[in-house]
């Protein structure tokens, strides 16, 4: 009853807060308001992950969305003309309702369809093999060692899940390493680009 | 083998409340209090048991440390600091609590009421979130999180958005421009503070801070001089300390994004400073200084406190010995100067792992030695070059008109009208 009790009544609490924050969110006249009530649906978003066992997601989540998205957002609010009372209704608004609803469905749509295997239901070793490449044991000395995967004899296919850090860091440098390396250009062109815009300012 | 560690404080609260349990047998049952069936009440009353010691231990830290900084203060400027209220003056700052507490709580009336009233709030509790991961002793410790050292850097992002809410709320220019001025420094600095880990992150391969202490043969300070400058230059801006301490430049700016904030609403963000100060001094002495290991004279908890407290004494020599910087030349600092030092950290790391990927420990002393060396240069050069980019902008200051920046237009055309009428 302690550990899963604790953990629902956690999730149940937390989601109606996301759901309660989002529409303050959309519907606060306070624009800067309506952006620490953002930042406030990026802590619960932060907490559902860590009760879905993945920390590492919800400390990223965190460190990116709280702490840096979030002060960006604080901060390009400032320059709206009237951050209190909030600007007028868009012409638009009709169809961006329409938009972001037809959107929700769609994400809704897809999130059932899906068939969402867990860790644990993969049997195959082969799949678990392919699916990380490597796996890490600890040496008699306390360094962790990075071990290529093979079905072992006993059918065991150990050490792959000890905890998620390990086997997203291990994805990243296996699997996905041509993404890693496309979004590390994509981010050094965003830098080059805004050190660039920077610099024609001063000079007039 | 069994990478979790027990929690002592947790298990020895549980195991008396709980009447049996298989995972208490070597602790015995002293008390029973509960009847079987209620383990999951066992279970919350002893998390915030601990929660609850843990929070008064930091609170009664952060009143000693002030009493202690401020002595510390009177030695370095050759006075005797406050020596007056109980023996050697330790319930000065009970006093200074109190008389805290008592002001007259003002809001201002542009100020955005429930933002003002929340930025406090938001300042202190990522504070004692950065404790609950750090393991003070063997086994004590509220919670071993897997990826402790990412928590620390994720929970101390929150207080730039504090420092934002605080300084809008209060609905003043001046508060604006020091919250300006300080979220520049806590974003900047947040880059060279994480990559200065990553050194640490290689050697320990771990991201659990009691993984991490348990990882050190030999201190990390040894094997990673570098990391450590770097860490302690960025922790010192993050906490807002001296000669980093922008936000609450006095003479500048009043007392910075504070400016409004009076009463106790005050004396949480002064209370989270002085905690983040023996938070930053925690993490530096579990990461770099291997935390609550030490020979086994005396116990695990005591070494823990006496590397913190040597942590604590250093931040105040630089306190005392280091005017405060410009923001331009804070920022240089983090750009141009640490940024590199901690490149230059990864490459020498990863050259030293991948030649002796499981050193013993007199490998580790001669790689101490070469990282030592490598240290000493890269900081003269590192030095060198920066000094010489505050003097390249010296240089084009001359050339610059000497009034302030959005006003040359004003000036211009009345310096043109003077010299028609010449």
């Amino acid at each position: 009853m302690s550990g899963n009790f604790f953990i629902d009544i956690t999730f149940w609490v937390v989601s109606f807060l996301i759901i309660l924050g989002s529409f303050y969110v959309v519907t606060a006249r306070n624009i800067f308001r309506g952006a620490i009530g953002l930042s406030f649906v990026f802590i619960c978003v932060a907490i559902i992950f860590f009760l879905l066992n993945a920390e590492f997601l919800g400390v990223v989540q965190i460190l990116v969305y709280v702490g840096a998205v979030s002060v960006l957002i604080a901060f390009a609010v400032m320059f709206i003309k009237d951050v209190v009372d909030g600007s007028k209704y868009s012409k638009y608004r009709l169809l961006s309702a329409f938009l972001c609803s037809f959107l929700f469905f769609v994400l809704i749509f897809i999130s059932q369809v899906t068939e969402w295997n867990s860790m644990d239901s993969i049997e195959n070793e082969d799949a678990l093999a392919g699916l990380e490449g490597f796996y890490f044991e600890e040496s008699e000395s306390g360094s962790i060692l990075i071990k290529k995967a093979e079905v072992l004899s006993d059918g065991v296919n150990k050490g792959v899940f000890i905890n998620s850090t390990l086997s997203i860091g291990s994805s990243l440098i296996s699997n996905f390493l041509i993404p890693l390396q496309v979004i590390g250009f994509i981010l050094i062109s965003a830098l080059i680009g805004s050190l660039t815009i920077i610099r024609q300012r001063r000079k007039q | 083998m069994d990478m979790i560690v027990e929690n002592n404080i947790f298990r020895f609260i549980y195991c008396n409340l709980v009447n049996t349990n298989e995972s208490c047998s070597d602790f015995g049952n002293f008390l029973g209090i509960l009847p079987l069936g209620f383990e999951w009440l066992a279970f919350l009353i002893s998390g915030f048991l601990l929660c609850f010691i843990y929070i008064n231990g930091i609170l009664g830290a952060v009143i000693l440390s002030i009493w202690g900084e401020r002595r510390l203060y009177g030695r370095f400027q050759n006075r005797s600091g406050p020596n007056r209220w109980g023996p050697m003056g330790v319930f000065t700052s009970t006093a200074d609590a109190i008389k805290v507490m008592f002001k007259e709580d003002v809001v201002p009336v542009d100020a955005d009421k429930f933002l003002f009233n929340l930025a406090p709030v938001l300042m202190v509790f990522p504070v004692f979130m950065v404790f609950s991961v750090i393991p003070v002793g063997i086994g004590t410790f509220v919670v071993d999180l897997n990826v402790g050292l990412l928590f620390i850097l994720a929970v101390t992002s929150l207080s730039g958005l504090a420092v934002v809410i605080a300084s809008w709320a209060s609905g003043n220019r001046i508060s604006i421009f020091s919250g300006l001025r300080a979220v520049a420094v806590l974003i900047s600095y947040e880059i060279p503070m994480a990559l200065s880990l990553v050194g640490v992150l290689m050697l320990s391969g771990t991201l659990s801070l009691n993984g991490i202490v348990e990882a050190q043969k030999i201190p990390f300070i040894l094997l990673q001089p570098l990391g450590f400058v770097v860490f302690f230059l960025a922790s010192l801006a993050e906490i807002n300390r001296t000669p980093f301490d922008l936000t609450e430049a006095e003479s500048e700016l009043g007392a910075g994004y504070l400016n409004d904030y009076s009463s106790m609403k005050f004396g949480i963000f002064f209370l989270a400073e002085f905690a983040a100060t023996i938070g930053a001094s925690a993490v530096i002495a579990t990461v770099f200084l291997a935390g609550w290991k030490g020979p086994e004279i005396l116990p695990s908890h005591i070494w823990f406190g006496i590397k913190l407290i040597l942590v604590l004494g250093l931040i105040v020599w630089v306190r005392m010995s280091w005017p405060r910087m410009r923001i331009d030349q804070i920022l240089h600092l983090a750009w141009k100067g640490l940024f590199e030092l901690t490149l230059i950290n990864i490459i020498v790391t990863t050259i030293m792992i991948s030649i002796k990927p499981d050193p013993s420990v007199n490998e580790m002393w001669i790689m101490a030695i070469i990282n030592w060396v490598i240290c000493i240069f890269s900081l003269i050069i590192v030095s060198k070059f920066l000094n010489r980019s505050v003097k390249d902008n010296f240089s084009n200051l001359k050339n610059t008109t000497p009034y302030p920046v959005g006003t040359e237009k004003i000036k211009s055309s009345f310096i043109n009208k003077k010299e028609m009428v010449n």
